[in-house]
């Protein structure tokens, strides 16, 4: 190699050289991973307020919470209404005929300074309705006894702290009667992506959040209470069950129709057919025939897998070299011998091939599957939390579909010169290549780690 | 793996779709309407146990929940009454046994900012699920403001897509109910609602709607359901349990809490003696008999099925009645 | 010169070994053989009225153009086809489709590529139900005959592609049949390779009981090869001549430049004409260019 001293990238139908090909395979990778980055860290997303403080009125439509991100006008209108609410109260107080309100309706407010004190550190994050310790802080706040750290209030909210906690002291341990004023809605300024662009960072986060949880979705919204893993092994149940199922019977009859005329004339002018009617729409009718669990999610599954099962199955096992039948016929085999000794097995490795490439169109309908009857698995979750649009939740689901259809695909690649020893080696995998490429700009001197192991040699076994 | 094995050999043989054995829990559906998702109360205190009967609660999408009811998948459902007379014309007849409440604000017409009233939509689009109870509260009130369905154009649209649709800004307005339309009017900038079931009190009844039979056969059990709605009816009229219902009810939908709190306000959960008045045999809205007669008519009236029902049929106080005696 | 010498002048030596041929049973015996196909332009002639008798352990090589029918008329005595009318005997008996007596070797490699070279030996017997135990040793013993002892559990895929037709010659043995079909059977291979499998083939029929029918389109080849040659002429394929090789045995390829050989082939050469003649290229109008404007006489 040392004569090469520049090696060419562009050169048609030629295969660049294994260091070449590491690097562009990787690239391949790191470039929408690059494009993504720049399109959600660049400069270009507008800021948004962060609701630290937040406050709730009548004159809002909405209740806006703590972490939501509002837009400049959406923040003005709040922010406007919460101070018009706060002039009410105190123009009723300099009448004399104050504003009367209910315990809950204090309580609520005195309740706002939760998640800053949270932040500040004057209360733990499970301290959200303890009452007594919130209305401590409070009063601890006005007379001066805590300091925010972190997030400051306002000159304005701690003067409504101070005027509160008067109210407060002079209740004892009742509710004032009266109503209290608001704290006046306090922002960070956040950069504001549309919902659907997550930053990587944030998406890398959640993943790994969701993969290593151990309790059923902690602190996160919605009651179905498993993890993201059980979900991820409801899927692989799901899937894995549809796709068996499917092959047990595509697998018989791709290879009676392949075999025989009879059974090709027979059988796949109806399965080609009956292919172009999307699975899906048999949604409805799997429900009222297997009801909701499982069994509906499987079969569709089976559906959306079986006619393309068969029809290529057939395909492949007309495609086996005729001469090898003929050969056989002419040292002795009979119809029967034809099939167990001849087309079977060799069709064996291109059957091997279509049924890694059937498992990976199964994938396509994993996320339809699994959202008829009672929703289950990781398409529930990019179901719910989408129309939620908590796409930070989403896109870890997504991607570990992905992760999964490719990795099973690229091992089962792997594995194939293992079941097949007496093929000639297959084109090497994505996976194997990339490794053993590097393998080879790592250390030369190296071989490279995932070499075929050379199928049996001359010498008797 | 045993168990997977089962189900798959059940699937294989289409088993599930026979006969279901008394021993069998009560299959029902429910979905995000607040009135329904009350329900959870009950669930997450354990109070089906407490009363000894076998309930499944099935968590689903409105209309997904309607057509397993129709497929015979589930015991009974939680629908709107107008809807169970949708349901019963298309699908399967149904008979209330319990109202959980009526709609006091939470199904709503949302539109835009530019929109200031109902009328304002004409020639406009609006996204809701054609046939069920948004259609019904938006044709009532064009109605109402002297329109007709012709003055606009409606898509049809899941309900817990339509926050979606509308933040889009593909269409002018939505019909949802909440959690859904808040989040819309949420999502959306200046968006308020137009119309609300608070301007017709008593068209919307939201209920439990069980297989006629099962309520037949099975009896003692349901007097059991609905002993607890009456337990879990009276737990949330108690402000004192507020904080914790809203925690229970939030979760089940992924709302947070204090976003939840307005809904209770929007759904009108009816407590015993409430619910007995609605149960009293009347014209007008005050009575689910009376609501029930002016959404057939109206049904019938806007081609959303061709002969009136049999209202008395979908409507049976006399388990209800019988808890109260006791 | 050896002009003179004619392919069918034989030297005593061969004289007798034809007329003792001659006296051997008829092993193949084909009688008004027929073969027609239908197609859209019409019914198309493939083998016209074939009459033609191999003798137990003759050496038969079938010689012709593209398209004469070669390639039908051996399909039809390995049974893969059947013949619109006529009939073919081995030993005797009529061929109505594929047997254990006939074996075959492809121009195309057919070994099982999913089994060891020697499975793919044992296959024949193995379909017979023969036990398996004596199929082995017989297996082992056929490889060695082909030299290919040292691979018998090697796959196919790891072998070259003259052991690969040495591999399917033992496999065809192996069932033991009468006479040995060989449609090209070196067809794909380089020179060298295929003087070294033909020298391998005529040590095989030396010490082997059968019969060789081996189609080629290569003079030489069917020349060194045979005893006898069946020119076959196209469109519609029909016995053109055939032709009794005056080469004395044992053969080596020293002799491709012995009279014998050179007439035998002259003759061949005329009878075997080359398709089209008319594609001649005309010089007298060249393209005008650098490249045709030429300067100096070559010859």
């Amino acid at each position: 190699m040392k004569t090469q001293t520049r090696s060419r990238w562009w050169v048609v139908r030629k295969e660049l050289d294994p260091s070449q090909s590491s690097i562009l395979m990787a690239l391949s990778f790191i470039l929408p991973l690059v494009i993504w980055s720049v399109a959600s860290y660049g400069p270009w997303w507008k800021v948004a307020h962060q609701v630290t403080v937040s406050a709730e009125s009548p004159r809002l439509q909405s209740i806006y919470s703590v972490g939501d991100r509002l837009a400049p006008s959406v923040w003005k209108e709040f922010s406007t209404a919460i101070k018009e609410d706060n002039e009410e109260i105190l123009a009723a107080r300099k009448s004399g005929q104050p504003q009367a309100s209910t315990a809950r309706q204090n309580k609520k407010i005195v309740r706002q300074i939760h998640p800053i004190a949270t932040v500040n550190g004057w209360l733990t994050r499970e301290q959200e309705l303890a009452d007594d310790s919130i209305r401590k802080t409070w009063i601890d706040l006005a007379e001066g006894k805590l300091k925010a750290t972190k997030e400051p209030l306002t000159v304005e909210n701690l003067g409504v702290v101070k005027a509160n906690a008067e109210m407060l002291t002079k209740a004892g341990t009742d509710w004032p009667t009266e109503a209290l004023l608001k704290l006046l809605p306090q922002s960070s300024e956040e950069v504001s992506r549309p919902v659907y662009l997550v930053p990587p960072g944030v998406v890398a986060v959640s993943f790994w959040q969701g993969i290593t949880a151990t309790k059923p979705d902690a602190g996160e919204a919605g009651a179905e209470r498993k993890t993201l893993l059980q979900r991820y092994a409801e899927s692989w149940r799901t899937i894995v069950l549809g796709f068996l199922l499917a092959i047990s019977v595509a697998i018989p009859l791709g290879l009676l129709c392949g075999t025989y005329d009879f059974a090709s004339k027979l059988a796949e002018p109806f399965v080609n057919f009956f292919s172009y009617m999307p699975a899906p729409a048999f949604g409805v009718v799997l429900m009222a025939i297997f009801g909701l669990d499982l069994g509906p999610k499987i079969m569709l599954v089976f559906l959306g897998t079986l006619p393309s099962a068969i029809l290529m199955i057939s395909k492949t096992t007309r495609s086996l070299d005729g001469s090898l039948l003929e050969a056989a016929q002419t040292l002795g085999a009979n119809q029967r011998q034809l099939l167990t000794t001849v087309v079977i097995p060799g069709v064996l490795p291109s059957l091997y091939k279509d049924l890694r490439l059937l498992f990976g169109t199964a994938w396509t309908w994993l996320v339809i599957a699994e959202l008829l009857g009672f929703k289950s698995g990781l398409a529930e979750i990019i179901d719910t939390h989408g129309r939620r649009f908590q796409f930070d939740i989403v896109y870890p689901a997504i991607l570990l579909i992905g992760l999964s259809g490719f990795f099973m695909d690229q091992i089962l690649a792997y594995l194939a010169r293992f079941f097949f020893p007496w093929m000639d080696q297959p084109k090497k995998g994505f996976l194997s290549r990339f490794f053993s490429g590097r393998a080879r700009i790592l250390g030369p001197a190296k071989q490279p780690v995932t070499s075929t192991p050379e199928a049996p040699t001359a010498s008797p076994s | 793996m045993k168990i997977n094995k089962s189900i798959l050999l059940a699937a294989i043989v289409g088993l599930s779709s026979f006969a279901r054995l008394a021993a069998e829990p009560l299959k029902i559906g429910y979905s995000d309407w607040p009135g329904w998702v009350a329900w959870e109360i009950g669930i997450k205190k354990g109070w089906f146990k407490e009363a000894g009967v076998d309930v499944e609660f099935v968590w689903m999408d409105y209309v997904k929940s309607m057509e397993a009811y129709a497929a015979g998948k589930l015991d009974a459902v939680s629908v709107t009454n107008g809807d169970a007379l949708v349901t019963g014309a298309t699908g399967k007849p149904s008979v209330c046994i319990l109202i959980n409440d009526f709609s006091n604000g939470n199904d709503m017409i949302v539109a835009k900012g530019e929109y200031k009233t109902l009328k304002d939509l004409k020639g406009k689009t609006i996204a809701l699920e054609e046939g069920f109870v948004e259609h019904l509260l938006l044709l009532k009130g064009l109605e109402l403001n002297g329109m007709a369905e012709s003055d606009i154009t409606i898509k049809n649209t899941p309900t817990n897509s339509t926050p979606q649709v509308f933040a889009s800004g593909e269409v002018d307005a939505i019909g949802a109910w909440q959690p859904n339309s808040g989040q819309a009017l949420k999502l959306v900038p200046g968006s308020k609602p137009v119309f609300t079931s608070k301007d017709v009190p008593g068209l919307i009844y939201d209920g439990l709607f069980c297989d006629r039979d099962s309520v037949k056969t099975r009896r003692s059990d349901w007097l059991k359901v609905v002993k607890v709605w009456e337990k879990i009816a009276e737990y949330l009229a108690n402000e004192d349990n507020t904080d914790e219902a809203l925690a229970i009810l939030s979760e089940r939908v992924g709302v947070k809490p204090a976003e939840y709190e307005p809904l209770l306000a929007g759904t009108k959960i009816l407590s015993s003696k409430e619910a007995l008045k609605a149960w009293e045999k009347a014209d007008g809205l005050g009575s689910i008999y009376g609501s029930t007669k002016v959404v057939d008519d109206f049904n019938v009236k806007y081609k959303v099925y061709e002969k009136p029902a049999d209202v008395d049929s979908y409507l049976d106080p006399s388990l209800f009645k019988e808890v109260m005696d006791k | 010169m050896i002009a003179s010498l004619s392919y069918k002048d034989q030297s005593p030596a061969v004289k007798a070994r034809f007329d003792k041929l001659k006296q051997r049973p008829p092993l193949l015996e084909i009688s008004s053989l027929f073969k027609i196909f239908d197609s859209k332009a019409g019914e198309i002639v493939a083998l016209k009225d074939i009459n033609l008798t191999v003798h137990r352990r003759e050496f038969m090589c079938v010689l012709g153009q593209s398209g004469c029918g070669k390639s039908t008329l051996i399909r039809i005595l390995a049974g893969l086809e059947t013949p619109s009318s006529g009939q073919v005997l081995v030993d005797g008996q009529p061929v109505t489709g594929p047997g254990r007596d006939r074996g075959m070797v492809f121009q195309s490699y057919t070994l099982f590529p999913w089994l060891t070279v020697k499975a793919n030996v044992m296959y024949g017997p193995r379909m017979a139900g023969k036990d398996d135990f004596t199929n082995e040793s017989e297996a082992r013993q056929w490889l060695a005959l082909v030299g290919l002892d040292k691979f018998e559990n090697s796959y196919p895929h790891q072998l070259s592609g003259g052991m690969k037709q040495r591999a399917a010659i033992a496999r065809a043995l192996a069932n033991e049949p009468r006479i040995l079909l060989m449609d090209e059977p070196f067809g794909a291979l380089d020179p060298q390779t295929r003087q070294q499998m033909q020298a391998y083939l005529l040590q095989i029929w030396k010490n082997v009981d059968i019969t060789v029918f081996f189609i080629t389109h290569d003079l030489d080849e069917a020349v060194f090869l045979s005893d006898r040659i069946l020119v076959l002429d196209p469109r519609p394929g029909r016995v053109r001549e055939i032709v009794e090789v005056p080469v004395p045995r044992p053969r080596s390829h020293d002799q491709l430049r012995e009279p014998e050989f050179l007439a035998t082939k002259a003759h061949l050469e005329t009878i075997i004409h080359p398709e089209d003649t008319h594609a001649a290229p005309v010089f007298d109008k060249l393209p005008i260019g650098r490249m045709t404007d030429v300067g100096d006489d070559v010859e």
